[in-house]
C-alpha cells in the first residue's frame, strides 16, 4: 500500500517540524509570541483541508488528478503528520471549551482513521481466502434474491417431513433479511459448518427421494449464507465510512469555529 | 475493370498463363482504384483483409528500418507486382506503408474470399503467391531473429531456400512426443504450448512460447533424435521450419549458433525439471493458458488480498463508458489471490467479429476490438466468445434514449429516437483514447493492475 518515497518524505517533514519546535522552545519564541502557534495552526488547517480533499478525489473519475491510490497513501501519511502538527500547535496547553472539543474530535477522527486502516487491511484478507468473485452489494443482494426465489417455489411442493425439517433448521436462515452482526467475526468455513452440521442427524429421517432435493436446498442456503458473509464484510467498510466522514465534518466545523474565535477574541 | 486492366493482369508474373474467362469470372466483383503519387494504398499497422495487384504505375513500399532486413528500407514495386498480401495471408498487421510512386497508378484490390477462390481455382496462382510470400517474409523474418543477427547474407539466403512456412489452426498439433525430429521451428506469429501427457491423461504444461521464439531443438541434442514433448498451436500460428538435415549442417558449420542453441537447451532442460516437480507451477500454467490470457496485449489483474470491494473501479469504468461498466470482476483466480477478470483477449482471429450480424465489432489499427453503436444487443458475440469475455449490458435509460442505431449520436449529443435495444454488448476497451485506465487509476488501494502478459508469465514461472 505504501510507496517508498512517502516514508522518506514523512521522515524529512517530521524532522523539520520537530527541529522547528525545538528551536522555538530553545529561543523562547513560544513564550513571547503567538506567531509560531498561529503558523502551526494554519499549517494544521491546510493539512486538514488536504485530507478532506481525498474524499472528493474518490468521487471524481474523469480528471487526471493523480491516482486514487497515491491520494490514499498521501492521506495516511499527511494524516499522521497532522497529528504532530496539531500537538505542537496545542503546545500541551489546551484551554477553552471549543479548543478542547476540537482537539478531542481531532483525536477521535485520527482513531477512526487507524481503525479504518485496520479494516482496509483485514477485510480483503478475510474475503480473499476463499477466492470469491468480487461482487458489489447490489449484485450480492440480487443473487440472494435469485436463490430465495428458486428455493421459494420448491417449498410449496414439500412433503410434511421435509416441511418440518425446513421449519426446524432452514426457515430462519432462508427468511432472514438482515445481515447479522455475527458474520463479521466468523470465518466463511465456520458458517458452512454451522449450517451443515446441525441438521445432519434429522436429514436421515426424510423420505429417500427428498434427501437429494433437501441437499440441493441446503447447498443453496449455504451459498446464501456465504453471500451474506461477504455482504457483511463489505458493509463494514461502508459503516466505517459513515462514521469517519461525519466525524471529520464535525471536526472541520469546530476547527472553523476555533479559528474564528481565536482571530476575533 | 476494363479490357486493358485484364490484359495487364494477365501479363503479371502471378496471373500469367491462366484461363482469362475463368479469371474474369472469379474477380468480377473486385474493385480497381486509381491513385496519385503520395497516396497511401495500404498503411502500416492496419489489419488487412485485402491485397492489391498493380495494374499500371509504381508504388513505394516503406518498411520501418528496425524491422527491415534490407539495407534499403524503401522498395519499389511495379506493374504486375502483388502488394499487401503478407498481412492478408498471415492475418497480422501490415508491416509497411504502400504509397503511390508513379502515375498512372491503378490497383486491383482482391479481398480475402476472392483470393481463396483464386487459389482454389488456379493452383498455379497459389504456388506463385506462396513462393512470393516465402521470398518476402522469410528473409526479413530470419534476419530479425536474434540468433541470426550477425550471420552473413549468403548463409541466410541459403537458409531461406531450405526453410518452409507452415500455418496451424488453434489447438492443432505441431508434433507429438516420440515423433521423429524433422526440424527446428521458429514462431513467426502466434503462440505455441509445449506439454507432456501425464499417465492419467492430463496435460502437464512445460512452456509457452511466443513470436520469434523457437522450439524443437532439444530432440537434436538427445541420442534418439525423437521429440521429447507435445506441441500445439494455442491460437492461429505461423511457423518457419528449418529441415532436420539442414539444421544439423548448420550446427556443424556454425559453432556460434550451436553455442547459443546449446545454452537455450540447458535452460529449457532446467525449466522442464522444475515444471515436472513443481505442481503449483504446472497447475497455474495450465489454468492461465486455458483462459487465453496470453493473447491479451495488456492484462488486467485484481489483487484480492488488497481489494476491499469498494466498487470504485466499477464506478470509474461506468463513468468513463456512458454509464455502464465494462469491468466484470469475475474470472480465473490464481491461488485465490490474483483475479484475472474477464476482459477482451484481443484474439488474432476473433470469432465474435466474424459472426456479428450487424458488423458492429471492429478491430482497429492497434488491434483493439470494440463495439460500435450499431450493436443491436442480439447477444451473438457473447455466445461466440470462447473466453466468455463479452457481457450484455442493460442500457441505462439516459443512454437508451440517445441510442442512434449507428450514427454515433450518443457521442455527439445529436439524439434520435428509434427502436432502441434494451441491451448492448460491451467488452473492456482498455480505456481506448484515454491517458490512463479508469479502474487502475481510481482504485484507492492499488489492487487493480495492468500488466504485460509476458511479464506476468515470467512472474508466475518465478513464483510458481
Amino acid at each position: 500500500m505504501f510507496s517508498k518515497k512517502w516514508p522518506v518524505l514523512f521522515g524529512v517533514m517530521l524532522s523539520c517540524l520537530i527541529s522547528s519546535y525545538v528551536l522555538c522552545i530553545y529561543t523562547g519564541v513560544f513564550a513571547n509570541s503567538k506567531l509560531p502557534v498561529a503558523i502551526y495552526g494554519i499549517l494544521g488547517i491546510c493539512f486538514i483541508i488536504f485530507l478532506g480533499l481525498y474524499n472528493i478525489r474518490l468521487k471524481i473519475y474523469g480528471f487526471a488528478m493523480g491516482s486514487a491510490h497515491g491520494w490514499l497513501v498521501a492521506h495516511i501519511y499527511i494524516g499522521v503528520f497532522t497529528v504532530f502538527v496539531i500537538i505542537i500547535h496545542a503546545n500541551c496547553n489546551i484551554s477553552g471549551l471549543i479548543s478542547i472539543i476540537t482537539f478531542i474530535l481531532f483525536l477521535v477522527v485520527v482513531l477512526s482513521g487507524i481503525i479504518g486502516l485496520l479494516i482496509y487491511k483485514s477485510v480483503p484478507l478475510s474475503l480473499s481466502k476463499y477466492g470469491r468473485d468480487v461482487l458489489s452489494a447490489n449484485e450480492i443482494k440480487k443473487r440472494i434474491t435469485k436463490y430465495q426465489e428458486e428455493l421459494g417455489t420448491s417449498i410449496t411442493e414439500m412433503t410434511t417431513d421435509s416441511r418440518k425439517f425446513y421449519e426446524k433448521y432452514l426457515k430462519s436462515v432462508f427468511k432472514a433479511k438482515r445481515i447479522k452482526f455475527r458474520y463479521l467475526f466468523m470465518l466463511e468455513t465456520e458458517i458452512i459448518n454451522r449450517q451443515t452440521m446441525k441438521f445432519g442427524k434429522d436429514m436421515n429421517n426424510l423420505p429417500e427421494k427428498e434427501i437429494y432435493v433437501m441437499e440441493l436446498f441446503i447447498n443453496h442456503i449455504v451459498e446464501i449464507e456465504k453471500l451474506r458473509f461477504v455482504l457483511a464484510k463489505t458493509k463494514l467498510i461502508r459503516a466505517w465510512l459513515n462514521i469517519h466522514l461525519p466525524l471529520t465534518g464535525a471536526m472541520v466545523v469546530f476547527v472553523i469555529v476555533h479559528t474564528i474565535s481565536t482571530v476575533y477574541f | 475493370m476494363n479490357t486493358e486492366d485484364i490484359r495487364n493482369l494477365l501479363t503479371s508474373s502471378i496471373f500469367s498463363n491462366i484461363d482469362r474467362r475463368k479469371l474474369e469470372e472469379v474477380i468480377k466483383d473486385c474493385e480497381v482504384k486509381g491513385f496519385n503519387n503520395g497516396d497511401y494504398i495500404f498503411r502500416r499497422d492496419e489489419y488487412g483483409d485485402v491485397c492489391g495487384v498493380i495494374l499500371s504505375g509504381m508504388v513505394r513500399v516503406e518498411i520501418p528500418k528496425k524491422i527491415s532486413a534490407f539495407t534499403n528500407n524503401k522498395i519499389l514495386l511495379q506493374k504486375g507486382d502483388l502488394c499487401g498480401e503478407i498481412a492478408l495471408l498471415s492475418g497480422h498487421q501490415r508491416i509497411a506503408d504502400v504509397i503511390g510512386f508513379m502515375q498512372p497508378l491503378r490497383v486491383l484490390f482482391i479481398p480475402k474470399d476472392v483470393l481463396h477462390k483464386l487459389t482454389d481455382t488456379f493452383p498455379l496462382v497459389k504456388d506463385r503467391i506462396d513462393q512470393r510470400y516465402r521470398e518476402r517474409v522469410l528473409f526479413s523474418f530470419l534476419r530479425n531473429l536474434p540468433i541470426f543477427k550477425d550471420i552473413d547474407d549468403a548463409f541466410l539466403k541459403e537458409l531461406v531456400l531450405k526453410a518452409t512456412i507452415h500455418t496451424y489452426r488453434k489447438n492443432e498439433t505441431i508434433f507429438r512426443h516420440g515423433d521423429k525430429a524433422d526440424g527446428l521451428y521458429f514462431i513467426r506469429f502466434g503462440e505455441v504450448k509445449i506439454y507432456e501427457k501425464e499417465k492419467a491423461g492430463k496435460e502437464e504444461v512445460l512452456a509457452f512460447l511466443k513470436e520469434q521464439q523457437y522450439f524443437g531443438e532439444m530432440a537434436f541434442f538427445g541420442s534418439k533424435r525423437v521429440r521429447t514433448a507435445n506441441t500445439v498451436a494455442s491460437c492461429r500460428t505461423e511457423l518457419v521450419k528449418i529441415p532436420a538435415d539442414y539444421f544439423q549442417i548448420m550446427l556443424q558449420s556454425r559453432p556460434d549458433i550451436k553455442r547459443v542453441i546449446e545454452r537455450i537447451v540447458e535452460q529449457r532442460e532446467d525449466r522442464n525439471v522444475q515444471a515436472h516437480t513443481d505442481d503449483s507451477l504446472k497447475k497455474t500454467l495450465s489454468t492461465v493458458l486455458d483462459s487465453g490470457v496470453e493473447q491479451d496485449s495488456y492484462l488486467i489483474l485484481i489483487d484480492l488480498s488488497k481489494c476491499m470491494h469498494c466498487d470504485n473501479c466499477v464506478k470509474a469504468c461506468a463513468a468513463m463508458h456512458r454509464g455502464y461498466s465494462r469491468l466484470t470482476r469475475r474470472g480465473m483466480k490464481l491461488n485465490n489471490i490474483i483475479l484475472i477478470p474477464t476482459s477482451c483477449r484481443l484474439c488474432d482471429d476473433p470469432t465474435c467479429m466474424s459472426k456479428c450480424p450487424t458488423n458492429s465489432i471492429v478491430k482497429d489499427l492497434s488491434g483493439e476490438i470494440y463495439h460500435k453503436d450499431t450493436c443491436i444487443g442480439c447477444g451473438m458475440c457473447e455466445r461466440n466468445c470462447p473466453y466468455g469475455n463479452i457481457t450484455m449490458y442493460e442500457l441505462p435509460a439516459s443512454a437508451s434514449k440517445k441510442w442512434s442505431g449507428g450514427n454515433h449520436s450518443a457521442d455527439n449529443g445529436d439524439s434520435k429516437e428509434t427502436n432502441m435495444p434494451g441491451k448492448r454488448a460491451g467488452t473492456c476497451d482498455k480505456c481506448k483514447g484515454r491517458k490512463y485506465y479508469a479502474c487502475v487509476y481510481n482504485c484507492p488501494v492499488g489492487a487493480v493492475r495492468r500488466v504485460d502478459p509476458e511479464e506476468f508469465f515470467t512472474l508466475i514461472t518465478t513464483i510458481g
